[in-house]
């Protein structure tokens, strides 16, 4: 259930790589108790939104438009201070330092203090959600299964008491019983009212936990509303494979 | 060999390896961390040298204080360096930070031969003077303070990697220092602390090693050398590691100068240093 103002925003966001942009004046509105799922196909730009959302990349981006977090804006403002401000992505592919131990994880991460605007999760409650971490507390990032890894860098992200999370393809080679499981556990955190944005291929699995939709193609939102447009022919066509004859 | 004999070629051995060692920490870091190298680290040993000369003999500053100021020197220094070359550190261009490094290190002698004078110095520690004696094997409160303060520099620097935030973060850092910023990690300023750290800890080692000799503006290139070879046998990043090579080069120093030749030690000390090479490419420490 969505309650209030947005708790982040975004106008006519656009991002360039060198000469090419990958990213067309995205507009986005996020509350308290709501998860988003982006989908799209390989390269339609949903990384390069939520990264931008973040103000990280691995590339050079240059990002352009207005990005705000309770109505301030942040989008000039570095990625370390936006984290520190409440924006917690968990990146795709490596999101974990293979060198590091869990508990050291654990130790990185500066835990704000209180605040209504901010989702506290202490570290008890990490490891009653991922008992698997407190099995494994001095093992290090590269020793852990890639679902304990997700795992992890989703416990590290609830640590800092986000006022939003950004998911980016968090069931990228996990089993598809632990990407329930997972998503799982993210629902019952935005119930508790933290907003989500959902980056997914997997439309099937994230249709199934999500309130709102945005589609992209080609870096372009070309649909947007609730959990109902999984019956447009264009996601029922291209994401859930169900091609009309 | 009589055994005083060889007890003082040990204590000496084992002075001067600590010694480069403590030379080579900051060097340990940077490479570690931040997976960087400065090639003006032997003339900014030189330079911490002469500002704690100039600082007790001009200024008439007393002997630690003028070291602690020497640190902070060298630290703002090194800060500068780091914002000199902010660019190269972002992409990790390795061959420009050499050169401009190797490019500082030239300027930095320059200008301290313009500054300071040719004259060998002489940097007059109250520790020199006193002098303890077991047995037949003498030592100096000078090299008591060296092991002692070796030993209790790198003792800090490893708890703080391994049970402190900071350490963490500098192991997330030297990882991957995109991904520490969705930790909330600034690398900037992480890396501006390793750099002081390298400026304050070569000039420590300068304040505690450089009174046992005279002191000359030309000075730097052996400690820059031989740092890179406690470095790399150590295993590149590993503070044990550095610990221990900077020790074993010392004693092996120690030894080949007294029973083969002095003239040949430190060309005994690289043929050393091929062997590992090629032996054991990684050192025989562990990374950070």
């Amino acid at each position: 259930m969505t309650t209030g103002a947005a708790v982040m925003s975004c106008r006519d966001v656009s991002v360039r790589y060198g000469a090419s942009v990958a990213l067309h004046d995205m507009s986005l509105d996020m509350h308290r108790g709501e998860m988003i799922g982006v989908l799209g196909a390989n390269g339609a730009g949903k990384s390069t939104f939520v990264n931008a959302l973040a103000g990280w990349s691995r590339g050079a981006a240059a990002v352009s438009g207005e990005i705000s977090l309770l109505g301030r804006s942040i989008a000039r403002v570095k990625p370390h201070v936006r984290f520190r401000s409440g924006v917690a992505l968990v990146s795709e592919g490596k999101n974990v330092f293979g060198r590091v131990s869990v508990s050291d994880h654990f130790r990185l991460i500066r835990i704000p203090a209180p605040e209504d605007t901010r989702f506290r999760v202490t570290a008890d409650e990490i490891f009653e959600l991922f008992p698997r971490l407190a099995e494994r507390r001095s093992h290090l990032g590269g020793q852990l299964s890639g679902g304990e890894r997700q795992m992890l860098a989703l416990a590290c992200a609830l640590l800092s008491c986000p006022r939003v999370l950004l998911l980016d393809e968090p069931s990228i080679g996990l089993a598809p019983m632990i990407v329930t499981e997972l998503l799982q556990t993210v629902r019952r955190l935005v119930d508790r009212g933290l907003p989500v944005l959902l980056v997914e291929q997997n439309a099937e699995a994230a249709l199934k936990v999500v309130d709102r939709v945005v589609l992209l193609e080609t870096g372009r939102k070309v649909l947007e509303g609730g959990r109902e447009v999984a019956g447009d022919s264009r996601i029922q066509d291209a994401y859930l494979g169900k091609r009309k004859e | 060999m009589q055994l005083s004999y060889f007890l003082q070629l040990l204590l000496n051995g084992t002075v001067a390896g600590l010694g480069y060692a403590l030379i080579a920490i900051g060097w340990t870091i940077l490479l570690g961390m931040a997976r960087l190298v400065n090639f003006a680290h032997g003339t900014m040993y030189m330079l911490a040298a002469f500002v704690t000369w100039y600082l007790m003999r001009m200024q008439g500053f007393e002997y630690l204080p003028a070291i602690l100021v020497s640190c902070l020197v060298l630290a703002v220094l090194c800060i500068v360096m780091q914002h000199m070359m902010a660019r190269q550190i972002q992409t990790q261009d390795l061959t420009s930070i050499m050169i401009i490094t190797l490019g500082i290190s030239y300027i930095l002698t320059g200008a301290a031969g313009l500054f300071f004078g040719g004259t060998p110095q002489n940097i007059a520690s109250p520790l020199r003077a006193l002098r303890l004696t077991v047995g037949d094997v003498r030592l100096t409160g000078l090299d008591l303070t060296i092991i002692l303060v070796t030993l209790i520099i790198y003792a800090a620097v490893w708890l703080v990697l391994r049970r402190s935030r900071i350490g963490a973060a500098m192991r997330a850092l030297a990882e991957d220092g995109k991904l520490a910023q969705l930790y909330g990690i600034n690398p900037a300023l992480l890396l501006g602390g390793i750099f002081a750290f390298e400026g304050a800890s070569v000039a420590l080692a300068a304040g505690l090693i450089a009174p046992r000799a005279p002191i000359l503006t030309t000075m730097g290139f052996q400690e820059v050398i031989l740092t890179f070879v406690i470095v790399v046998i150590g295993g590149i990043g590993s503070v044990p590691g550095a610990l221990v090579a900077g020790l074993a080069i010392g004693i092996f120093i120690s030894f080949f100068s007294a029973l083969v030749s002095s003239a040949f030690a430190l060309s005994a000390v690289f043929a050393t240093l091929l062997v590992f090479l090629v032996a054991r490419p990684s050192g025989f420490g562990k990374g950070i």
